[in-house]
């Protein structure tokens, strides 16, 4: 019963007597001053009128280069890979070194194949890699 | 071409040197921010030179003095924290601008909240929301969309459907010609299904259509308010009258508090007595007498924005901490 007491003062289509009538304005308002609130911050967490809306976070830094997509080139030992970040994901492509080669990405391997891009399991631009080549020798990859 | 923005911040922030032009730099990106925003986004809601001057004056004063609590601020006004961070350009301006959630764009953003309570057609949006709001948690389901973006809105048990594009829901609601925000809304997820709250508003406000531009209201406080002081000393007053559910009941109703969320803090107001006794106080022992402080006759319904946005405004300015 108190809630719908207290929930009767925000309808604005509810009938208040005395200075009832003044504690319902003064709710009434309250009620709109949150939703403008809340619309404000909802079409800015939107990104309603953010032009770069679709690029995920980290490539969101790379906005003012204007630039669609993200990428990277990663290198160490004769190795070089390219990361890339397209619409459909982060991809990787060895561009220089000996084939059997894997990255180590937060304890997984992934395979790489010269020329061929693969599918990175990251969200955001790493600042390094881990490359482990074909007999087990761990490589640093740097930008 | 080298990236000049980090010696330019670095040189303000260790002799206030380069002063003019950082500031030129920064117009010149708030200006490219402001272009895709809509008039309701500046200061009385007019998109004109001016107010995207004021607009990147009032970034650059920001980034140069206030202290910011959120990432990756930490406590630090921006450009200490740029030069302390050692930022390179790029990510100097997408705080400062190009980011979701950038110092630019949280000016536009309050400025859009401010102009939503003011303007009378955008208050009009922001009722649209509150009852798309009310409709969507009494008989919606919220999909959480990750951390930092608003949830969208399905109608609960929704199977494999086709979905329409905006404009084919839009002149589909059109032609259901119902003045419903309830049926507009369900109509609306099931053809274009989840939808976020503002979404929805926006396209319910183009099948509804907006109302003619209101007159100023008859009998707005600035008019009638002989002296600012004496409104601010009327509020102040009657504010300490108030008991400690009193002033819990008023800050819960000036932020359009659910009941839930009153009682959590304050468990006293858990019955209709003690809630029916705290309306009736509120009343006549505050809302009363600022009115009447005011100098305007104390009809709620005739003039309720002159009446509660100066208060509301009042208590914010005196109780930052409770009302802002």
């Amino acid at each position: 019963m108190s809630a719908e007491l207290y929930n009767n003062l925000f309808d604005p289509n509810a009938s208040h007597q005395g200075t009832d009538a003044l504690v319902a304005a003064f709710a009434i308002e309250g009620r709109l001053r949150r939703a403008a609130l809340e619309l404000a911050n909802d079409e800015m967490l939107d990104g309603m009128w953010v032009e770069e809306e679709r690029a995920p976070e980290q490539a969101m830094r790379y906005a003012a280069d204007d630039r669609d997509g993200v990428q990277a080139s990663f290198s160490g030992e004769g190795f070089t890979v390219v990361l890339r970040l397209a619409e459909q994901g982060w991809t990787a492509t060895q561009t220089a070194g000996t084939a059997g080669a894997s990255l180590k990405v937060d304890g997984a391997w992934v395979v790489l194949t010269p020329d061929q891009a693969v599918t990175m399991p990251i969200d955001a631009m790493p600042d390094k890699l881990l490359l482990v080549d074909l007999s087990g020798q761990e490589v640093t990859l740097t930008r | 071409m080298e990236d000049t923005m980090p010696a330019l911040v670095r040189a303000f922030v260790e002799g206030g040197h380069e002063a003019a032009q950082l500031l030129s730099e920064f117009m010149r990106h708030v200006a490219r921010v402001a272009r895709p925003y809509p008039d309701a986004y500046f200061v009385l809601s007019q998109k004109n030179d001016d107010a995207v001057d004021d607009l990147g004056h009032r970034s650059f004063s920001i980034c140069a003095s206030v202290e910011k609590g959120r990432f990756p601020f930490s406590g630090r006004a921006p450009f200490p924290a740029y030069v302390e961070e050692q930022f390179d350009g790029r990510t100097i301006r997408y705080h400062s601008f190009y980011a979701k959630i950038s110092i630019t764009r949280e000016l536009l953003r309050d400025d859009y909240a401010f102009n939503l309570r003011r303007d009378p057609v955008l208050r009009w949006r922001s009722e649209l929301y509150a009852d798309i709001g009310t409709v969507l948690k009494e008989s919606c389901e919220s999909m959480p969309q990750g951390r930092g973006v608003p949830p969208k809105w399905q109608r609960p048990g929704s199977g494999l459907r086709m979905l329409q594009p905006p404009e084919v829901v839009e002149a589909r609601l059109r032609q259901l010609d119902s003045p419903s925000v309830e049926t507009l809304v369900h109509e609306a997820l099931a053809q274009a299904g989840a939808l976020t709250q503002s979404r929805l508003t926006h396209m319910l406000e183009a099948v509804l259509g907006t109302p003619a531009v209101d007159e100023p209201e008859a009998g707005c406080v600035e008019e009638h308010t002989a002296d600012r002081m004496g409104l601010r000393e009327a509020v102040a007053q009657a504010w300490r009258s108030l008991e400690d559910a009193d002033q819990a009941l008023v800050i819960s109703l000036s932020k359009g508090a659910s009941y839930e969320e009153l009682i959590s803090g304050h468990p006293a107001l858990n019955n209709k007595v003690s809630v029916s006794r705290a309306v009736s106080r509120v009343g006549q022992v505050f809302l009363s007498e600022v009115v009447e402080a005011m100098g305007i006759e104390a009809s709620a319904d005739a003039t309720p924005r002159s009446l509660m946005e100066p208060i509301m405004s009042m208590l914010a300015e005196l109780f930052p901490r409770d009302f802002a």
